[in-house]
């Protein structure tokens, strides 16, 4: 555990001095912090739209920083031949997987609290009250980004950061419109052998859209509590899947 | 400029999913649907069937490895 931990931290420091953090991280904030001069427009509905706009910029950006920083991490390594003094101390394959998936998860885990934190002091500036379901939100924003970052660290143990970006932003993309837009497609369009693979591919999808809590937010909708908790060991055990395939992959992998 | 244009259209995707579902049931709250329910268990059953194949098989070629050398 001491070894993952020192992996994750040279990982966070060696993320946090990246340019594509920095930036990605200025940007949603001042979206965030703008956010409420656009509702200027919408007097009724302002803090409905706010909060949609906020919690859109969370997820969409934490989503891309997972995917920024956990595509370049393992690939820059090997390429840097980084990896070969770590792997030549007491330190295995798997340990430097998921060290590597924490400290990219830890790094964008301080984007999204950054993020959250602006959007909370909006929310308190115009409620005078601070919503606590925006812990919630944001504590299951965090999952997804976790099983957005354990995707692309898997995927990048054996491929290039373009062709893992790639990929994991159109996993994103298809995990976020899975049952409300791939679902329905894919039952009207297939049938046959070909319908069978789309199918597979479909199951083997992550779920992202039931991270999204935004309507509740905004609404002040309940979420049950069994749904939050089913959420949350869905998001732990998909994680941990994909991190294992990807620790299995880069454990046969020549570097 | 490519880059600024992908993103943009996906972060629309995004936005713009629950516009694009189809069926009143996937317009409501997604912890109402049984879909997402379905899926979700569904996938988490397959990923412990999985790890559990995976591990009953590392286990026996374990085991027929060892034989094997003690033969």
């Amino acid at each position: 555990m001491i070894r993952v931990w020192l992996i994750a931290k040279t990982t966070l420091l060696e993320n946090s001095r990246k340019q594509v953090f920095h930036v990605l991280c200025l940007l949603m904030v001042a979206v965030i912090a703008s956010s409420s001069l656009l509702s200027i427009l919408t007097e009724g509905v302002k803090l409905k739209i706010l909060k949609d706009l906020c919690m859109t910029c969370m997820m969409f950006g934490g989503a891309v920083l997972a995917i920024a920083l956990g595509a370049t991490g393992i690939p820059n390594d090997v390429e840097s031949r980084t990896v070969h003094p770590v792997l030549a101390r007491p330190i295995t394959r798997v340990q430097y997987v998921v060290g590597k998936f924490f400290g990219t998860f830890i790094t964008v885990g301080i984007g999204v609290g950054a993020m959250a934190l602006a959007f909370g002091v909006l929310i308190y500036a115009y409620e005078h009250s601070f919503d606590t379901f925006l812990l919630t939100a944001t504590g299951f924003t965090l999952l997804e980004v976790a099983v957005v970052a354990a995707v692309a660290t898997a995927i990048s143990t054996a491929a290039s950061p373009a062709i893992t970006a790639v990929v994991t932003f159109l996993i994103y993309i298809a995990g976020t419109t899975k049952i409300g837009y791939l679902g329905g497609m894919i039952e009207r369009s297939s049938s046959g052998s070909v319908g069978g693979v789309y199918r597979l591919i479909y199951h083997v999808l992550p779920n992202l859209e039931c991270f999204n809590l935004k309507t509740a937010l905004v609404h002040h909708d309940v979420v049950p509590t069994t749904y939050l908790i089913q959420v949350a060991v869905y998001g732990a055990v998909y994680t941990a899947f994909v991190l294992l395939a990807g620790c299995a992959c880069f454990a046969r992998r020549e570097v | 400029m490519r880059v600024v244009r992908l993103a943009a259209v996906a972060m629309l995707s995004c936005v713009t999913s629950p516009a694009l579902c189809h069926g009143a049931q996937e317009l409501g709250h997604h912890w109402d649907s049984a879909a997402y329910l379905g899926e979700m268990r569904l996938q988490v059953l397959v990923i412990c069937c999985t790890a559990c194949a995976l591990v009953v098989g590392s286990w026996i070629v374990r085991a027929v490895r060892k034989r094997q050398a003690g033969r």
